[in-house]
């Protein structure tokens, strides 16, 4: 009877150690998804600002300092939501790496990385609502 | 000692269960595994192009400025 408890009891302390690693698993593809919105669409922003100070410019709606100012107005916003994406990828790496030390039963804490990528996800997704990105799955 | 045994039946189909389970979730829990694995593979890159891509344009900019 003693052993059965214990084998029921080893069981559920698995099965409990796995639904944490995978809840860590589902938020990397959660912050995968964004990560890859967030890139493409923070590069397409990048792209149609650029390109519309410099035909500003160039059609004379902009002298030369008012299109630098604006420009490093737009970098400035750019840098943010670029951190926030290296940021995220250096979550999501870290979950990845704890996750398969977890799964590998060699420790790991997966809850606080869980807990990190999380916010991570919310910063990123943040930062780049701020530069106008959206389409980013969450 | 005779309700251990009356009640091993049920404790047999609890285990079979539990392990039934157990297994089922490993299956989906290498499949998620690798799922991860795959996505972090195709992102990698990003990040790097992202920049590649920005400075080209700052480049570009600068140079309609100076032209």
């Amino acid at each position: 009877m003693k052993r059965v408890s214990l084998a029921l009891l080893a069981l559920f302390t698995v099965a409990c150690a796995t639904t944490q690693i995978d809840k860590a698993r589902q938020a990397i593809v959660i912050g995968v998804t964004v990560y890859g919105s967030g890139v493409e669409g923070l590069n397409a922003i990048d792209e149609s600002v650029t390109n519309d100070l410099i035909k500003k410019y160039r059609n004379g709606q902009l002298t030369k300092e008012q299109a630098i100012a604006a420009y490093e107005a737009w970098e400035a916003k750019y840098t943010k939501a670029q951190k926030a994406l290296v940021i995220l990828w250096d979550s999501l790496k870290t979950a990845a790496h704890v996750a398969s030390i977890a799964d590998a039963k060699l420790g790991g804490d997966v809850t606080k990385a869980w807990g990190d990528l999380l916010a991570a996800i919310a910063a990123a997704v943040d930062a780049l609502k701020a530069v106008g990105v959206t389409g980013l799955g969450v | 000692m005779e309700i251990v045994l009356a009640l091993l039946p049920v404790l047999l189909k609890a285990i079979g269960d539990a392990v039934e389970e157990y297994r089922q979730s490993k299956i989906d829990h290498a499949a998620l595994a690798a799922r991860v694995d795959q996505a972090l593979i195709d992102a990698q890159s990003k990040l790097a192009q992202l920049k590649a891509d920005h400075d080209a344009r700052k480049a570009a900019f600068q140079h309609a400025l100076d032209g």
